[in-house]
């Protein structure tokens, strides 16, 4: 497969990105209100990127792996993240595979997710959320995420009016021989549904891993 | 009669003014804006629903309140309670006082009459005449009917009993507006499309922000007004503590339209929109960036922290910090971000990276790692195809090929393929510290087959799933 339609490094942010200095994103974190997406959501879009100030939920049985991947694309442009969860549940080894920039990231547990969502999102540029929102709050960080142009991911949350809610189903895992191998990666159906915008098919991905170690 | 909104008053001498005092209330209650009450010199009243459930219940706001009031010297009343009158008046006692909820009008009750006419609620020859009837306190006076008082005293008979009986005489919602805070907007055609609306008052709002703008102001609170040409009317109150941007505005504007003329059937176009700014706060304090968005910077990110920590405690906001370690779960350990300076953006970068002679731990999975790890792990059987329980032997080797697990809850689920054992040693040399343990990784079915791959580990002869690969 060609490098720059290879998913895993469009995932990544790879392309020389992930590894970059952090001044430099900072920088054109202000000018840059498009964030760059997997390549084969892309297409749903007309600016084949996410503009800030979004909402996204996701879910399925991959909706954590995949939000983490949004996480770690978003927040590639610079500015702060947040990881907000009723427990330590997120795998912070897992979300530096995914790419996102663990020094930028703020892992916060509280039992009010809303209001300490509504917080993140003043001062953040990518808030994710783990655990179930109620719907009405959802409705208000939606409006609150579109005032701040902050980016909010739910995951788990099905939350119909979200401007995209991404769905993943029919997850094949490779790797484990019957008592050999290892888990390796895995393939899934992607499921995106934007606001207002016509239904897509399905895509097929394969979702690769980075080792923490590289 | 008015609805009432449980507010707060703060009664504070000749030594805080009443920028001071918003000031002090935009940092404690971080959603002051909307609602607000004052004479202008001595009182300030706002609602607590909002701060309250954040700090965590009215006595902590009002506590709160009182200390950063304290702090400028001379004395400090804090009440809390339903209705603006009975704040203010919990805001006269010597302590700090709130007033349970639905309990206004038995904590008015013993409060002297004589009140009313010093509050120039009422004219003092009234409540002279009603003294002299017997009627000495609220108390007594909220017993007597209101028809009475109204066919005795008028309109003063009945605002009186109403706030006897801790009801809400006047508009708290929010004050009214000044004449230069109202732009309204006449379409010479009436228009039927939200678009073209929104449109039509694009250059009002920008104005009319602009304008707040150079008083170094944002609008916090607008009512949006809307009319038909056949008298049809849509009145809404948009509300965002930070301010609003144009854009926001247009964008409000926008939802209401689009709701008001898909919900309901309007008969004809609109011809007027009507903009009401109803609360505004200064904008010094919140800096935009070039393009009108948060910059996200490390500043906005240790004031977070900050917040953060007041309110949910230091343990809960952290920063991951390299560890190590052969636990596919625990290579990140967490470190309160309030210890951390955030502003050091080479030393943040320095935590979340092993050291230069660090390589991969022998015995740490290999990429995937699990993204989701379980704090409570829960505890599982394994079992063979003739339902015996699967277990290791002194050499680390599975008894049997698991074929089903049953959950803590009952369920039995089918194992589809499996990987390991692997065993993990370590400190063998400490018998207080030493710990031995077996790894697996199993695929299993989830409802609607599903495969849910998951981490298992067996401990002290138990097996717990600790760990799943969502």
């Amino acid at each position: 497969m060609a490098s720059g339609s290879d998913p895993a490094r469009v995932l990544n942010g790879v392309d020389g990105l992930a590894s970059g200095v952090p001044g430099v994103f900072k920088a054109s974190a202000l000018t840059e209100r498009l964030i760059r997406l997997p390549e084969e959501v892309a297409e749903a879009f007309p600016d084949l990127g996410l503009t800030r100030g979004r909402t996204i939920s996701c879910h399925g049985g991959s909706a954590v792996s995949l939000g983490l991947r949004l996480l770690a694309s978003a927040c590639h442009a610079g500015g702060w993240c947040a990881v907000v969860s009723r427990t330590r549940s997120i795998n912070p080894a897992a979300a530096r595979e995914a790419g996102v920039a663990l020094e930028r990231t703020l892992w916060i547990t509280a039992d009010d997710l809303g209001v300490a969502t509504a917080l993140c999102l003043d001062s953040c540029a990518v808030v994710l959320v783990h655990g179930v929102v109620a719907l009405r709050d959802a409705r208000r960080l939606q409006a609150r995420a579109n005032n701040c142009s902050s980016t909010l991911i739910l995951l788990n949350s099905d939350f119909a009016q979200a401007d995209i809610v991404f769905e993943t189903t029919n997850e094949r895992w490779e790797g484990l021989l019957g008592g050999y191998g290892y888990l390796m990666h895995r393939d899934l159906k992607l499921h995106v549904r934007v606001r207002h915008a016509a239904p897509m098919s399905p895509k097929q991905l394969r979702l690769h891993h980075v080792s923490i170690h590289t | 009669m008015y609805p009432s909104t449980r507010r707060c008053t703060v009664l504070f001498g000749a030594s805080v003014t009443l920028d001071a005092a918003q000031e002090v209330l935009a940092d404690v209650s971080n959603l002051f804006a909307s609602g607000c009450l004052s004479d202008g010199m001595n009182w300030i009243s706002f609602p607590v629903r909002g701060p309250s459930r954040r700090l965590g219940g009215d006595h902590k706001l009002a506590a709160s309140v009182q200390r950063r009031f304290k702090s400028f010297g001379g004395s400090v009343g804090v009440g809390v309670a339903d209705t603006a009158f009975a704040a203010f008046m919990a805001a006269h006692s010597e302590v700090t006082t709130v007033v349970p909820a639905k309990a206004d009008k038995e904590f008015l009750a013993p409060v002297p009459l004589r009140v009313l006419s010093d509050l120039l609620v009422a004219p003092s020859d009234l409540i002279d005449t009603l003294i002299h009837l017997g009627y000495k306190t609220l108390g007594s006076l909220a017993l007597v009917d209101h028809v009475l008082l109204r066919d005795r005293f008028g309109t003063d008979g009945v605002r009186m009993w109403h706030l006897c009986n801790g009801n809400e005489i006047s508009r708290t919602e929010f004050s009214e507006p000044h004449e230069e805070l109202i732009r309204e907007v006449a379409f010479e055609e009436p228009l039927q499309l939200a678009e073209q609306i929104v449109f039509g008052v694009r250059a009002v709002v920008d104005a009319l922000v602009s304008d707040l703008a150079q008083n170094s102001k944002l609008c916090t609170q607008f009512t949006l007004t809307l009319k038909t040409e056949h008298a049809e009317e849509c009145e809404r109150v948009w509300h965002f503590a930070s301010g609003f941007t144009a854009r926001a505005m247009l964008e409000r504007a926008r939802w209401q339209l689009e709701e008001w003329l898909h919900a309901t059937n309007v008969t004809a176009g609109v011809v007027l929109a009507r903009f009401c700014v109803h609360a505004t706060r200064p904008s010094n304090s919140e800096q935009l960036s070039l393009w009108g968005d948060h910059s996200g910077t490390d500043v906005d990110a240790m004031r977070l922290v900050g917040k953060l920590s007041a309110t949910f405690g230091a343990e809960a906001v952290c920063l991951a910090q390299w560890r190590g370690g052969r636990d596919a779960t625990e290579v990140f350990a967490m470190v309160p971000a309030l210890d951390i300076e955030l502003t050091d953006v080479e030393n943040t970068a320095r935590m979340q990276k092993p050291a230069h002679h660090e390589g991969p731990w022998s015995g740490l999975l290999p990429s995937p790692l699990p993204a989701v790890a379980l704090t409570e792990p829960e505890r599982i059987v394994l079992f063979d195809v003739a339902d015996n329980a699967v277990g290791v032997t002194r050499r680390c080797e599975l008894t049997a090929i698991p074929q089903w697990v049953v959950r803590a809850d009952g369920a039995r689920q089918e194992i589809l393929t499996w990987a390991g054992p692997w065993p993990i040693e370590e400190r063998w040399w400490d018998p207080e510290r030493a710990s031995r343990i077996v790894q697996m990784q199993i695929v299993i079915t989830e409802r609607m087959n599903l495969e849910q791959p998951v981490l298992l580990r067996l401990q002290h002869g138990t097996w717990l799933i600790v760990a799943s690969y969502e």
